[in-house]
């Protein structure tokens, strides 16, 4: 017994001492930064690329890996806080926020102006995104403006036109009900939809409404026409059947790629219509010439899009931020959005990049004529970023969101139940989150004040200054309807 | 009795019957996967290699391996010391430290996860096979199971072995651990099964690829190529190889561990 | 003198017991004292972490009485409790086994023989049938195929074989049993589902075939054998309480379980009829057994807790079985609509169904542990029973269940407390592995349980303050189960 165990433990420590020498670190002489991103065969090229790029402007030498195994939100938490994250870190504006508040991202504002990738090299729309408590802290990599990629094919073998550009909500359904009708004609269970859902935020915006008040305070979903799109929403999924419930996504038999499995069906002619970014191209051009148009997101009277984008922002805990930095300078070149524009990764982060012949009409693909330029067009007029609050943590907006909305289309809760619920619980994190953080109470206090004179002014008819409003939706949307201070009606 | 043979049949079947699906399965080319016919019309033995070629499976399997062995050795290691301790030496208050030791036997673990990791933070152990395999060799029930056991051993070994002039040392390596090797295999066989096969703590300890262990490894594989269920139900088969043969070659020892240790408790 | 012996003897124990204990004191105690701590401070991340110190605060009880107004943790306590339900099934079910495989299979007669041959031919029909290409009949080849291939194996091998292949999904524990499930429970692509298919077809058309009325007495049988039920156990209930075998608590308690079936029953059941019969039989049992309990004569007067294993495991199983019923009369009362609407019965979408997810789960984790270590322990507590007791009742001339109830089951009890106690701990703890690889928590928060609870809360909302007060919580739940236990587990195991 004793000498096995002396054994034993030998062979634990030379097992070891072998892990230990093995390791497969150190092997290369020059710095080395890491990037976790998503696991896309693009960021492949992408770094390769970078490392191109280096070189032939003469930067430092420096090696860019992937790190693709922690792209998860709680692992890149847990690894942020305790001190070993990637250097460079994957964030949506949303996530980016909550990342500053764990104090976890380097401030941008120095090297950005040094190294010229500022937010005024990026679209107009996207600005607000990278910026949190008035220093900016990501770059873009992709920017995408989720519209309704059209397969003209399936609208024209059931001898419909394809839907116009912009619609009404009333109109969306009119030809939404035509199209299940007679897709499905003779089919003894439906297997044919309209269209992938919609997001609600772009639904809600086009009501004249948002998830917040003008100065990101409250959340204000239980009193506006929130509950309108989640009965609009269920009558469309389970009354008229023109979008796909879950049960019905389930038992739809496709193999999910990159993109998911939505634009397998649009491929498929199960649906008419995706919901989706122009990254969608990576996986149609897979399938072939499909003859594709894209349509704005149907509208209760003001018509807009949600602009987001994966960005990239340096870990405050990087051994190497200075050299991390040349790959957000990168990302604002002209060679970087070359690449998106080449590849179809959704819009590239320099706007100039999309009004070249290669993205608009790329020669390889006649059939994508119509299908890139709307985008940057969408991105320019009628996009919106979104609402993000600094008083709640926007995960928790988003899954409160969601849970209420799972449950009231399992039937749980009415539409007006859910849109309460939402609205009280985000509140109630709304005043714990001051109560935790003494130190945002005066901002708050602040803006409730101004919260209260915009009111008054709105009661009264009376425009309103925009430096009031910090909540975007209302910045375009008043300025649309000329409730702006100063600017004339259009 | 041949009824009771068919139920034993029958039921043994049900149960084995996801298990031979996963087989099946792994053995499928990418097309057949989903089909309604549970065989192959060819059999693609090439998956189980390109598993390999797809993801550093090899790795994750020495990782876990390595892992589980530590901990079980480390376990076993301390255990029977402690076990000895609480079940042959007499020293004050030796009772009433037990019963507090066994009391956090019912702790639930998430309890302790945050501020083990913090810990971990503060020791410089994140993302390192240390982290991993501390927290995890020190148990209350390691020392119960095997305190069990050595209560069973008659208390005239002891005497005699005293007489002889041995010291505690000597009563300990020489008379008590071998006498205990059933409890010890069973020990050893919970402790390496449900090592090799944990989840919460690795996965929020681990960082680089190169030291996942097998389930954050598995569950990276379906998070990132899902869809290749034939190549995933290969790996979940290969994952369980180890286990099959731990059980298959102790099993005997294993339920007579069970048998005289834990139940009389 | 002598305390100089006793120090010496303490040095040495501890000097033993140092190496288990150093550890334990660093990973287990000191962050047991340090999470409690935490559950009673402001921490955190978005406050403090290597990036960011504010100072942290003494919050006293903030988040537990944060937690006690959270709608969010009753109902994911309610879901981890719902999981539960699933234990007393998978002991049970691992008795039997245990049972099974204890019984003597009788070597190599000429009988085994015989099943060797069986098997053989089945196994080797099967083969030449693959050879021959008939891949559209393939899963039955495959059921056939793999019971001839059992059938020779467990007659050659006899119960080692047996015990594992019961322990087999046992091999497949955490991960990998999660990953498989889930492509077995895929709606379309997944065998369950392409099983179920085609055999509710069958029932569809069979069910259209009957008379629609026949679903409706169906349900009431059911429902008179519900009653019968619950009738027949407050009849026993009384005459143990009079022979003085069972106290006031036992009594009470066993009621309690055995009545829950026709309580669910008035609020599940759809007509009024339906419902009055229940709540009559409910208020009558109640009524009566009160009545009978104030003015029956006892021969003594025991402890209120006497009798209570073995009464509560058997109210236990008549609540399992009295549930059953409720359930298929409210199946057969829908089933001939649910066939007469469009497409007709179709099989459950399981994980992303709101009402299918949990018993989906629970279903997986059945199997998972019926066969395993459970069923072990059992094995072992059967061989430690001495013969002598089975071949005494014998000679009392008692048959297989005598046996089993007045032999079998009370040696096994150490073994099903200590199950029952371990299962429970475990219940309480888990579910974290299965939402987290499975389901996410979804659908609409459906098989979120605490300790997932206590995971998104902690790193993904970052309030570990919170997140260690849930975990707190959980503590104090399984300390309160295992208290209760021992008080009265133990009193039965004594009994």
């Amino acid at each position: 017994m004793k000498k096995l165990f002396c054994i034993l433990l030998a062979i634990l420590l030379a097992w070891s001492l072998s892990v230990y020498l093995l390791q497969p670190e150190h092997q290369t002489g020059k710095p080395v930064i890491y990037w976790v991103t998503d696991n896309n065969p693009a960021r492949v090229l992408q770094i390769e690329r970078f490392h191109e790029w280096l070189r032939e402007n003469n930067y430092p030498d420096i090696e860019l890996r992937l790190d693709t195994s922690n792209a998860d939100l709680s692992k890149k938490i847990i690894q942020g806080v305790s001190g070993v994250a990637s250097d460079i870190i994957d964030l949506n504006p949303d996530t980016a926020a909550f990342f500053v508040k764990m104090g976890l991202l380097h401030s941008l504002d120095e090297e950005a102006s040094a190294m010229d990738f500022g937010t005024d090299k990026t679209y107009a729309s996207l600005r607000e995104s990278l910026i949190v408590n008035d220093k900016q802290y990501i770059y873009p990599c992709n920017v995408s403006v989720a519209s309704l990629v059209v397969n003209r094919a399936n609208f024209e073998r059931i001898g419909m036109p394809p839907p116009p550009e912009r619609w009404t909500i009333e109109e969306f359904e009119a030809i939404g009900k035509e199209y299940v009708k007679r897709a499905n004609d003779g089919l003894e269970r439906q297997v044919n939809f309209f269209s992938q859902s919609p997001s609600r935020i772009p639904l809600l915006r086009s009501m004249g409404d948002s998830y917040f008040n003008e100065t990101l305070t409250r959340c204000t979903l239980d009193e506006s026409s929130y509950a309108d799109v989640l009965s609009l929403l269920y009558k469309w999924t389970y009354e008229d059947h023109l979008l796909p419930s879950e049960a019905d996504l389930a038992s739809a038999s496709t193999d999910s790629g990159y993109g998911g499995q939505s634009l397998q069906l649009l491929n498929n002619g199960n649906y008419g219509m995706a919901y989706i970014g122009r990254y969608a191209i990576i996986q149609l051009r897979q399938f072939g010439e499909l003859d594709l148009d894209v349509s704005e997101v149907p509208n209760g009277g003001f018509p807009n899009s949600l602009i987001t984008t994966r960005a990239a922002g340096i870990y405050s805990g990087s051994k190497h931020p200075e050299l991390a930095a040349y790959f957000l300078k990168f990302l604002a070149s002209e060679d970087y959005s070359e690449l998106i524009v080449i590849d179809g990764d959704a819009l590239p982060p320099n706007p100039h990049s999309t009004q070249t012949e290669a993205f608009l009409r790329p020669s390889k693909y006649r059939n994508e004529h119509d299908f890139h330029e709307p985008f940057p067009r969408f991105a320019e007029s009628i996009a919106i970023p979104q609402s993000i609050s600094p008083f709640v943590l926007p995960q928790t907006v988003m899954r409160t969101e969601k849970d209420a909305y799972e449950a009231c289309m399992a039937g749980l809760l009415t539409p007006q139940e859910a849109a309460q619920q939402t609205a009280e619980r985000i509140n109630e994190e709304i005043d714990r989150t001051l109560k935790e953080h003494p130190t945002l109470q005066a901002e708050y206090d602040r803006r409730v004040k101004l919260q209260e004179q915009i009111d008054e002014r709105k009661a009264a008819g009376q425009p309103i200054p925009e430096a009031w409003i910090f909540n975007p939706f209302y910045k375009a949307y008043y300025k649309a309807t000329g409730q702006l201070e100063g600017v004339k009606d259009v | 009795m041949g009824v009771l043979h068919l139920a034993l049949a029958i039921v043994a079947m049900t149960l084995t019957l996801p298990f031979v699906w996963m087989v099946l399965t792994s053995l499928k080319p990418l097309a057949e996967v989903g089909l309604e016919s549970w065989l192959p019309t060819q059999w693609h033995w090439s998956n189980y290699k390109e598993v390999f070629e797809v993801i550093p499976f090899a790795t994750f399997y020495h990782n876990s391996l390595f892992v589980a062995c530590w901990v079980t050795f480390l376990q076993v290691f301390t255990s029977s010391l402690a076990a000895f301790s609480f079940s042959r030496l007499d020293w004050p208050g030796r009772d009433r430290v037990f019963l507090l030791y066994l009391g956090t036997m019912m702790l639930p673990g998430l309890v302790m996860m945050i501020p083990n990791y913090q810990i971990m933070i503060k020791l410089n152990l994140v993302d390192s096979f240390p982290g991993l395999i501390l927290p995890a060799a020190f148990s209350a029930f390691g020392t119960f199971l095997i305190r069990q056991f050595m209560l069973s051993i008659p208390k005239s070994l002891d005497e005699a072995a005293y007489l002889d002039g041995a010291s505690s040392w000597q009563l300990f390596w020489h008379v008590i651990l071998p006498l205990s090797r059933p409890g010890i295999v069973t020990l050893t066989i919970f402790t390496f099964m449900s090592n090799y096969n944990a989840f919460f703590w690795p996965l929020v300890m681990l960082k680089s690829e190169s030291k996942y262990t097998l389930p954050i490894g598995l569950l990276f594989f379906d998070s990132s190529r899902g869809q290749s269920t034939h190549l995933l139900m290969a790996a979940v088969t290969m994952s369980v190889i180890p286990m099959i043969i731990v059980f298959v070659l102790l099993q005997k020892q294993f339920i007579r561990g069970i048998a005289a240790g834990a139940v009389k408790g | 003198m002598s305390d100089k012996v006793e120090a010496r003897k303490l040095a040495r124990g501890l000097a033993y017991l140092a190496p288990n204990i150093l550890g334990f004191l660093a990973f287990v105690l000191f962050p047991l004292l340090f999470s409690l701590y935490m559950a009673f401070s402001n921490w955190d991340l978005t406050l403090h972490n290597m990036f960011k110190d504010e100072t942290v605060r003494w919050v006293g009880l903030d988040n537990f009485i944060r937690l006690f107004r959270d709608d969010n943790f009753w109902r994911f306590l309610g879901n981890t409790l719902f999981f539960m339900m699933g234990i007393p099934f998978s002991i049970a079910g691992s008795l039997i086994f245990a049972i099974l495989l204890n019984q003597d299979l009788g070597g190599k007669s000429w009988r085994m023989r015989k099943f060797i041959l069986a098997g053989a031919v089945l196994v080797t029909a099967c083969l030449l049938l693959t050879a021959l290409g008939m891949g559209a009949t393939a899963f039955t080849l495959v059921l056939i195929g793999l019971f001839g291939l059992i059938l020779v194996g467990g007659s050659l091998g006899g119960n080692t074989i047996y015990r594992t292949l019961f322990y087999t999904p046992h091999f497949t524990a955490g991960v990998a049993t999660f990953i498989l499930w889930k492509k077995l429970y895929s709606p379309h692509t997944g065998p369950i589902n392409q099983a179920l298919t085609p055999v509710l077809d069958g029932v569809t058309s069979a069910v259209l075939l009957l008379p629609s009325w026949l679903g409706e007495v169906l349900q009431w049988l059911l429902l008179v054998i519900a009653s019968l039920l619950l009738t027949w156990s407050i009849r026993r209930l009384r005459r143990v309480w009079v022979d003085g075998e069972a106290g006031a608590a036992t009594l009470w308690s066993s009621f309690v379980v055995t009545s829950l079936p026709l309580v669910c029953a008035l609020f599940w059941l759809p007509g009024i009829a339906e419902k009055s019969v229940a709540g009559l039989v409910l208020l009558a049992g109640l009524g009566w057994l009160a009545f009978q309990v104030k003015s029956a004569e006892r021969l003594e007067r025991p402890v209120s807790g006497k009798g209570f294993g073995s009464n509560f495991m058997l109210a236990a199983g008549i609540m399992v079985v009295s549930f059953v019923c409720i359930g298929l009369a409210l199946v057969t009362d829908n089933l001939y609509v649910m066939a007469a609407t469009d497409g007709g019965l179709a099989p459950p979408e399981w994980l992303t169904d709101y009402h299918w997810a949990k018993p989906a789960l629970m279903i997986m984790a059945l199997w998972a542990a019926v066969g395993s270590n459970n069923m072990i322990l059992y094995l072992a507590g059967m061989s430690g029973i001495p013969e002598e007791l089975y071949e005494a009742a014998s000679i009392d001339g008692a048959g297989p269940f005598a046996k089993f109830w007045n032999v079998t089951w009370p040696q096994l009890a150490p073994v099903t407390f200590f199950i029952v106690v371990m299962s429970v701990i475990h219940g309480l703890q888990g579910g974290f592995e299965m939402a987290r690889t499975m389901t996410r928590g979804g659908p609409a928060g459906a098989t979120t349980t605490l300790s997932y609870f206590v995971y998104t809360e902690g790193f993904e909302t970052g309030r570990l303050g919170f997140a260690s007060a849930v975990s707190w919580a959980l503590f104090a739940l399984v300390f309160v189960v295992t208290i209760i236990n021992t008080r009265f587990g133990s009193r039965y195991v004594n009994d």
